[in-house]
């Protein structure tokens, strides 16, 4: 199997690198573009972020998780440390009425995908005080104190339904993955 | 995707709390050495766990209809061969500041090498010679303690007009300051001058008196007067020419704490 992406810019491949910008530039400038207030906001983010995925790249195991999943998560760690250490809230986009489906109207989304529908289901199942504060947190861009001020929750019960709701997710995602034979499970 | 699901009843809340609050709600510098520690004790956990459930959540919903501004791709693909070019250098022990270009930046000074290390610059790459950019990139690279933090707007100018970020390296002795939308100064009236405040000096240490030419963006070299120590900021105040030897701080526009 050959090499993805990122473990050939892992590799010191050069050429990788306009291949990693060409095919998910445009995911981490709509992360960025979500989560901060402006685009010079966004262009710093997004030079942050990138020479982040430079530097994890070597992490990067195709078993466990794809590529834009991973360039996800380290494009949120990267915003999220961002505005902690701007002190303020980030402009964002306004929540969707409902949680987006995958379907064919939603072509033009990212991640149209097996993982989306699973994802989008495990977001459902969740109770919905974790949804909620989930939805907040991910789509809004709230911090825990602000959710606690706009749902009037206290900030040691945002922060318990924030975590069992993630943990809950995580595992109806390895539970998804695992019926669709895409992996294994230990435990 | 593959999700290995370990059991998180084994794990200490404590652990969950971290790893949940890094994904939702980022982590105090504390939290994340403390969450290093747990980490390292349970050894099954990579700590992306709950990280990439986040990720999966986030990615519904999010159009990419816009793509990256050509501008900012050019300096993307500049600052990613930088960072696999300094990989690799430090990968050979050796480093780039034996380079001809950068000892003459060493002697030509600060103010100098503001003025030609433009951002405008880098559109140039890729260059054979690196340029403060590279080097700026090249240190994030070879060096693990590298702190940054972006600007914050103190006093005199509008809150957020001013972006960019401090960033220094402890080890090597060595930082850079990044500007945009820094005002133009006139040096015949006033100068900006840097100072880092350090846990283990009295005063700040002087970081150098620098200006700001007539463009958007900028990246300068720090040149700190002492050796740091435990630097917990930036400091950028306005001051006479030539700049002070201790400042009354009465102009403090920028800081960036680390």
């Amino acid at each position: 199997m050959s090499d993805s992406l990122l473990q050939r810019v892992a590799a010191n491949d050069a050429t990788a690198v306009s291949e990693v910008l060409e095919q998910y530039g445009r995911l981490v400038w709509a992360l960025a573009r979500r989560m901060t207030g402006n685009a010079s906001d966004a262009e710093d983010a997004v030079q942050e972020i990138f020479l982040d995925v430079w530097k994890s790249s070597g992490r990067f195991d195709p078993a466990v998780a794809g590529e834009s999943t991973f360039i996800t998560m380290i494009a949120r760690r990267r915003l999220i440390d961002r505005r902690r250490r701007a002190g303020r809230r980030p402009q964002s986009e306004a929540l969707p009425e409902q949680v987006p489906d995958t379907g064919t109207h939603h072509e033009d989304k990212v991640a149209v995908s097996d993982e989306a529908a699973h994802a989008a289901r495990a977001l459902d199942q969740l109770r919905p005080e974790q949804k909620r504060v989930l939805e907040l947190s991910i789509y809004e861009g709230l911090t825990h104190t602000e959710i606690s001020e706009e749902t009037g929750l206290p900030l040691g019960t945002v922060k318990t339904h924030a975590r069992r709701g993630l943990i809950k997710v995580r595992e109806l995602l390895a539970a998804a993955s695992v019926e669709a034979g895409e992996g294994e499970v230990e435990s | 995707m593959s999700i290995r699901s370990h059991d998180t009843d084994r794990l200490p809340d404590r652990l969950l709390d971290l790893l949940a609050d890094r994904e939702l709600d980022g982590l105090a510098k504390g939290e994340a050495t403390e969450l290093d520690g747990l980490l390292s004790r349970h050894g099954e956990w990579t700590g992306d766990e709950l990280g990439l459930a986040a990720a999966e959540l986030c990615r519904l919903g999010l159009t990419t209809d816009e793509p990256v501004p050509s501008g900012i791709s050019e300096k993307l693909i500049g600052s990613g061969m930088a960072f696999l070019e300094g990989r690799a250098e430090g990968a050979r022990g050796s480093l780039a500041s034996s380079s001809p270009r950068i000892l003459w930046l060493g002697r030509a000074g600060w103010l100098a090498a503001a003025v030609i290390f433009l951002i405008a610059v880098a559109a140039s790459w890729p260059s054979r010679e690196p340029t403060v950019i590279d080097r700026r990139e090249l240190l994030l690279a070879r060096a693990d303690d590298v702190v940054t933090s972006p600007w914050s707007v103190i006093m005199e100018l509008e809150p957020g007009s001013v972006t960019g970020d401090g960033v220094w390296s402890n080890r090597e002795q060595e930082g850079y300051l990044h500007f945009k939308g820094l005002p133009v100064n006139d040096p015949a009236r006033e100068q900006y001058q840097l100072w880092i405040l350090d846990d283990e000096q009295a005063h700040p240490v002087d970081g150098g008196v620098f200006d700001m030419p007539q463009v958007s963006e900028a990246i300068i070299p720090v040149a700190a007067k002492l050796r740091v120590s435990r630097p917990t900021a930036f400091a950028i105040t306005v001051e006479k020419p030539g700049g002070v030897v201790v400042s009354d701080r009465s102009r403090l526009i920028l800081l960036a704490s680390f």
